[in-house]
């Protein structure tokens, strides 16, 4: 469904990913994995379109959307779920949810993919009228995944959605993801530096250093010490 | 008595004030820019309505239904074809394209509409209602209600429409903008066209009230910076207060110490609220 191939990402003089290939089947959930700094935020915003690749190619459902600006990649049902819980803090939570919907695509359907939202996540119903800037860390991943939701994704990509966020917050989430991705049949990649969550839940696995996938295969079948070896380069 | 005819000629005016500096803080909360070409454009839309209701023999009012949409096109195609594409090369190269843009429409307004004063007669310009003591000018009661139903309608299209959530979107984070599928140079001209089409609803109320020349624009972009500043570069009701402060301003201090009063508050809110915040 999602194929990344020989993906370069630079800034500048530096080279930020080197060499990337990845590929996740339909319904996979897949998970890119390694320490800060390793490029796996760069991958997933050159997929997304919102930086432009210096090299390699990017396939979702087999059509060359390299270098497609973000609002056309949405278009096509490939959504990322930034870093960081991002939304529009001054506006409402159901205005945040409406922009979701913003994508012609997903205008029919914007009601019946509220209820969704609302049932995934019941915290954004009770304050759908406050400010989004007055929500938790967590409740905010919620508001951006529901979000990322309103645009009727076929193919869900998410940014460290457990940065910063206390463990009970970060296991909810993921139990959110693993119903998101059973009920919807959603296509899931994830960036994470928790290697334990995110195996758990991964049906293929990548792990990245220094800007290049240097590991990759079933989830099941990664050893602990391979991982650590490939994420720490020992 | 009189206090509460001063504050009521400064309310009425003050509509005006506040449609005029709409369009700039519009553009200024959402694409990130000072446009100095939005006096030149208020003054096209003031040309614009004396001229059409001129030559079909209607009330100027009438003329919106033309103006409102050619000037949303003008801004539209304005951001998309020049604006934009300035916009690449950086904010620098955007506000000195707006400031050519102001002077190639005064200068083309001049050889085209003559440098002779120009107004937009209507056939209740000089009529006065009488309540409770009170004067009230028919045509100030016109133009606050215009400049009400614009603000209320814009209002309504930023809360109410998928393009109006864009556009607070796109004001509050663009690159989570993008990620939600919006374009956001499309919401730029769409937020310039909006912006234009208040300069025409602006221009229309100023060839209703005053005369006007290709060179008057220069005064409106100061009355739009103005509001712009004092109500806080991000808000509805903030441009309007914004605006109704302006006009009683001019009201309570008159020809001498209008200005003075005007820019004082200005200078205040720099001073204690210096921030500008996106548009809301």
């Amino acid at each position: 469904m999602l194929r990344v191939e020989n993906l370069q990402v630079n800034y500048g003089d530096f080279r930020a990913v080197s060499s990337a290939s990845i590929a996740v089947r339909k319904g996979e959930t897949a998970s890119v994995l390694g320490t800060n700094g390793s490029g796996k935020t760069s991958l997933l915003q050159a997929v997304a379109g919102l930086i432009t690749p210096a090299g390699g190619r990017v396939l979702f459902e087999e059509e060359e959307i390299t270098g497609l600006p973000a609002e056309q990649v949405v278009e096509r049902g490939l959504s990322l779920v930034p870093q960081g819980g991002k939304c529009f803090p001054r506006m409402s939570v159901y205005d945040n949810l409406m922009v979701g919907s913003y994508p012609k695509h997903a205008r029919p359907h914007a009601q019946k993919s509220l209820e969704r939202v609302f049932g995934l996540f019941p915290v954004l119903q009770e304050k759908r009228r406050d400010p989004a800037g007055t929500l938790s860390g967590g409740q905010r991943q919620m508001l951006a995944i529901g979000r990322a939701m309103m645009a009727a994704p076929k193919c869900l990509m998410f940014d460290e959605i457990s940065l910063g966020l206390a463990p009970v917050a970060i296991g909810e989430l993921y139990a959110c993801i693993r119903r998101i991705h059973q009920e919807e049949n959603i296509t899931v990649l994830m960036v994470e530096q928790n290697t334990e969550r995110a195996l758990r839940i991964s049906d293929v696995s990548f792990v990245m250093r220094k800007g290049e996938i240097v590991l990759s295969g079933p989830a099941s079948g990664l050893s602990s010490a391979e991982i650590r070896a490939a994420y720490f380069g020992i | 008595m009189g206090f509460l005819q001063l504050l009521i000629n400064g309310l009425l005016l003050g509509g005006v004030y506040a449609l005029i500096g709409l369009g700039m803080t519009l553009v200024f909360g959402i694409v990130g820019l000072t446009n100095l070409a939005h006096g030149e454009l208020v003054i096209l839309g003031a040309y614009a309505s004396t001229l059409l209701a001129s030559a079909l023999g209607v009330d100027p009012i009438l003329t919106l239904a033309v103006t409102l949409p050619c000037m949303y096109a003008l801004g539209y195609a304005l951001q998309t074809l020049l604006i934009n594409r300035a916009m690449e090369k950086g904010n620098e190269a955007a506000l000195l394209v707006t400031f050519g843009l102001s002077i190639i429409l005064q200068d083309g307004m001049l050889l085209l509409l003559s440098a002779d004063a120009r107004h937009a007669a209507t056939a209740y310009g000089t009529t006065t209602l009488r309540a409770g003591g009170l004067n009230i000018p028919l045509l100030n009661l016109v133009m606050f209600g215009i400049s009400l139903v614009f603000v209320a309608g814009l209002a309504f299209f930023l809360n109410r429409s998928y393009t109006g959530r864009a556009i607070r979107a796109v004001s509050d984070d663009r690159d989570t903008a993008r990620l939600s599928g919006i374009n956001v140079r499309k919401i730029y001209a769409v937020a310039m066209g909006v912006a234009t089409a208040g300069a025409a609803a602006a221009g229309l109320c100023v060839g209703m009230k005053w005369t006007f020349y290709p060179s008057s624009g220069g005064q409106y972009l100061l009355t739009a910076f103005l509001v712009t500043v004092i109500g806080g570069m991000g808000s509805i009701p903030g441009t309007l207060l914004a605006g109704l402060s302006f006009g009683l301003a001019q009201v309570i201090g008159g020809a001498n110490y209008g200005l003075l009063i005007s820019y004082g508050v200005m200078l205040l809110v720099l001073a204690v609220r210096p921030a500008a915040t996106s548009w809301q």
